[in-house]
């Protein structure tokens, strides 16, 4: 799968959960819907799976793709009486009429992926992130274990901020660059997985960070603070485990004499970070801007106008503001957008919408409810360690979108530790496999251009490593913290 | 991806500034080769080391060695390799019977450029070819060379050919037929924008020696040396501006760089330059 093929499926998949959550209930409970109807759309739903995950060898586009799996699930559900048409109804009262794909769709969702990735594409034009990067290089002085600690907690920090992606390309050239520049080309792979392996633990670290978390977020109801607070002893946990095992591991040690550190600290220091900024005062602007995004994120529900308006209203109000700054070129940045990836979210929407009415997603969650009748500690943890194993292989956000429908459905409070189990298992199950997550996806896809050999099951073999640890921590960590309450 | 990834890649090779690391040259051998029109070789020695006097510091050991027209340029390499010098003073036509060829240094010279690796000054010569040696030492010193970035050999001997308080122009030309060739491809490809890219290349090809030239400046500085560093980055032809270059800043002493992996190309262009430039002592390093 392509980097962008496991978000964007993932993102819609849940995004359009979501959706179907407000708008699919009379149908769900209006209609009887036999066996044999359910799994034909259980087949199309894996069908459409099973072609997003071979996206580049039929060349084609995974917006077309699902797209044309949208339109026909809307013509067989309509010819089967599936989906409920009729007239809208708003807060008010006033009947509206809408296409029925058009409420399918959670533009919540849309608006915050849309809106928070042109704020940090323009905000990243600031050359504020590669002015973090560098400043962090120097500080390292050259000595490998420091740059490796720093340049982890960088990876952790940037996931969180931006997206996986965007972190792995920004620290993994970083990476690239500068043991090239130490001679230190050997480390290259130790590092560059390393890196791939924490966008995944730094994912996890707010509400935004990764689809799965605004999607399980959402539908959970879980505010920004209180996930922050409940996912960040974890992440610090994990990125530190993860930074100690790749010591070990990859057998990356201080320099030993002063005259490597004295050289070394000399060949970092002819890095200039202000180089990427073109204008200072935009540079602080942006670094303000990110601050009140951030805050404003925080306190979403409970700023006034904010707390109606929503998290994508916040996402698409800071891109404004800062798009201000370059409204001359604002198409540049609009050009920028990932349409393919927006296209996907909004047809996968309508299929899971369609799915819900034909009770595929129903289906799907009696055997969930199998998993959880397990106990108080085999239930989450099998939950958690299932959610791992399947996003390895498959999207990690249609799974997470369905495992939270199937969550809310059956009427799981936002206290639950089964919702963490999801957003644990779900993004770092993304760490086993290199095809696991869009970020490990470009970790080795840079492995590769700079000539390392790592091959799938190489991947596999050096990954499972950290990824069990990272699942056993993450297991351990959500018992623990629903025995003492902190859940 | 693959755009993101070079862009990046891109931001950060170019934050990596290149800096120069400065080494002091230090001359303990030299070797005065001169052929009959230099006249008493033992006099063009003593001319020669009144010329390059600021060599006193190290206290070098001069040697002279007068060829003639029938000397074998074997024989010639094999005396110089057994001397072992650290620097080679030398002149047009070298050991030539036809005396001021227009468009060459000489065999011997040739050889000399093209074989050893020790630093070579070919003294300028007058209308009829007879060598001349300048009566003071250079006082301005120009670096000639479209690869200036992280030639830090070709600044430390230009530095090390520097009187105090004298003047070292290190001059850049970016040569601007090379450019419009690669420009004329780039305009036939559509994927690339042609304004921006002959925009962000020219930056780009100037701003790495002018930042490498700024690093010179401090780390010589920083080595003590009181100089006066001034440069000049452009694009222009090069053989024709480098000329125009000497004259325009009245230089003494012109320092070109020999000693590449691409010695022929380095070696071709420095040719030019010196077998036009014949009023001014060269230095090829």
């Amino acid at each position: 799968m392509t980097p962008q093929t496991l978000p964007a499926m993932v993102n819609a998949f849940a995004a359009t959960l979501l959706a179907s959550e407000t708008t699919s209930a009379p149908a769900v409970h209006g209609h009887h819907v036999s066996i044999g109807v359910t799994i034909f759309f259980g087949a199309l739903l894996a069908l459409m799976i099973l072609t997003l995950a071979f996206e580049e060898k039929i060349h084609a586009k995974k917006s077309i793709i699902t797209g044309v799996y949208a339109i026909v699930a809307l013509l067989v559900a309509t010819a089967m009486g599936l989906l409920p048409f009729g007239e809208l109804t708003n807060p008010w009262g006033e009947a509206i009429k809408m296409p029925i794909y058009i409420p399918a769709v959670d533009w919540g969702v849309i608006t915050i992926i849309f809106g928070a990735g042109l704020f940090v594409d323009v905000t990243s034009k600031s050359g504020i992130f590669t002015w973090i990067a560098i400043r962090l290089t120097k500080a390292s002085k050259g000595d490998p274990v420091r740059l490796l600690t720093y340049y982890g907690v960088m990876t952790v920090l940037f996931s969180a901020m931006l997206n996986n992606v965007t972190a792995m390309i920004i620290v993994g050239s970083l990476s690239v660059v500068s043991l090239r520049k130490l001679k230190r080309e050997s480390m290259l792979l130790g590092f560059l997985l390393t890196e791939g392996l924490l966008t995944n633990v730094g994912g996890l670290l707010t509400l935004i960070s990764s689809v799965p978390n605004i999607i399980v977020g959402q539908i959970a109801k879980i505010e920004f603070l209180t996930f922050l607070k409940i996912a960040a002893p974890y992440v610090v946990i994990a990125t530190f485990a993860t930074l100690w095992l790749a010591k070990k591991l990859f057998g990356i040690r201080r320099l030993a004499s002063e005259q490597e550190r004295a050289e070394a600290e000399a060949l970092v220091a002819t890095f200039d970070e202000n180089d990427g900024i073109e204008s200072q005062r935009f540079f602080y602007f942006s670094a303000i801007a990110g601050i009140l995004f951030i805050l404003a994120l925080c306190f979403q529900s409970v700023l006034p106008l904010e707390k109606e308006l929503g998290m994508g209203f916040v996402a698409l109000f800071f891109a404004a503001i800062v798009l201000v700054v370059y409204k001359h070129e604002v198409h540049k940045f609009y050009a920028a957008v990932d349409w393919d990836l927006l296209g996907f979210f909004a047809a996968l929407f309508v299929v899971i919408n369609v799915m819900e009415h034909a009770q595929v997603l129903a289906w799907l969650g009696k055997g969930i409810g199998r998993l959880i009748e397990l106990g108080d500690v085999g239930g989450p943890a099998a939950l958690l360690a299932g959610a791992a194993g399947a996003s390895s292989v498959t999207d990690n956000i249609p799974l997470a979108a369905m495992l939270a429908k199937i969550l809310g459905a059956a009427g799981h409070p936002s206290d639950s530790p089964l919702w963490w189990c999801v957003i644990f298992g779900a993004n770092l199950g993304g760490n086993i496999t290199p095809i696991g997550s869009a970020s490990t996806v470009v970790a080795v896809t840079i492995i590769h251009r700079e000539k390392l050999h790592l091959s799938f099951g190489g991947f596999v073999k050096t990954a499972i490593v950290f990824a069990a640890a990272q699942i056993a921590l993450a297991i351990a960590y959500v018992l623990a913290a629903a025995a003492i309450g902190w859940i | 991806m693959t755009d993101r990834l070079d862009q990046f890649a891109s931001l950060f090779k170019s934050a990596d500034k290149p800096t120069m690391v400065h080494d002091d040259i230090v001359v303990r051998k030299v070797i005065v080769v001169g052929d009959e029109s230099v006249g008493n070789i033992d006099t063009h020695l003593a001319a020669v080391r009144q010329f390059l006097s600021l060599l006193d510091r190290d206290n070098p050991a001069w040697q002279a060695l007068a060829v003639t027209t029938t000397s074998a340029v074997s024989s010639i390499r094999e005396v110089i390799r057994g001397v072992a010098p650290d620097l080679i003073i030398a002149h047009r036509d070298l050991g030539e019977s036809a005396r001021r060829t227009e468009r060459s240094l000489g065999v011997i010279l040739d050889e000399l450029l093209w074989d050893s690796p020790t630093p070579v000054i070919v003294l300028p010569d007058d209308e009829s070819g007879k060598a001349i040696v300048p009566a003071q030492p250079a006082r301005r010193v120009m670096l000639a060379t479209d690869h200036l970035t992280g030639d830090n050999t070709l600044v430390d001997y230009g530095a090390r050919f520097t009187p105090e308080d004298g003047s070292l122009l290190m001059a850049h030309i970016e040569d601007d037929a090379v450019f419009a060739h690669y420009m004329g491809a780039i305009e036939r490809i559509p994927d690339i924008d042609t304004a921006v890219a002959r925009e962000r290349i020219r930056e780009r090809l100037l701003e790495t020696p002018r930042s490498y030239i700024e690093s010179c400046v401090n780390v010589l500085r920083g080595a003590g040396l009181s100089i006066h560093v001034e440069d000049v980055v452009r694009f222009g032809h090069r053989v024709r501006d480098y000329e125009h270059l000497v004259r325009e800043h009245g230089i003494e002493l012109l320092c070109l760089h020999t000693d590449w992996d691409d010695a022929p190309a380095r070696l071709g262009m420095a040719y030019m330059i010196a077998t036009r430039c014949r009023r001014l002592p060269l230095l090829f390093v």
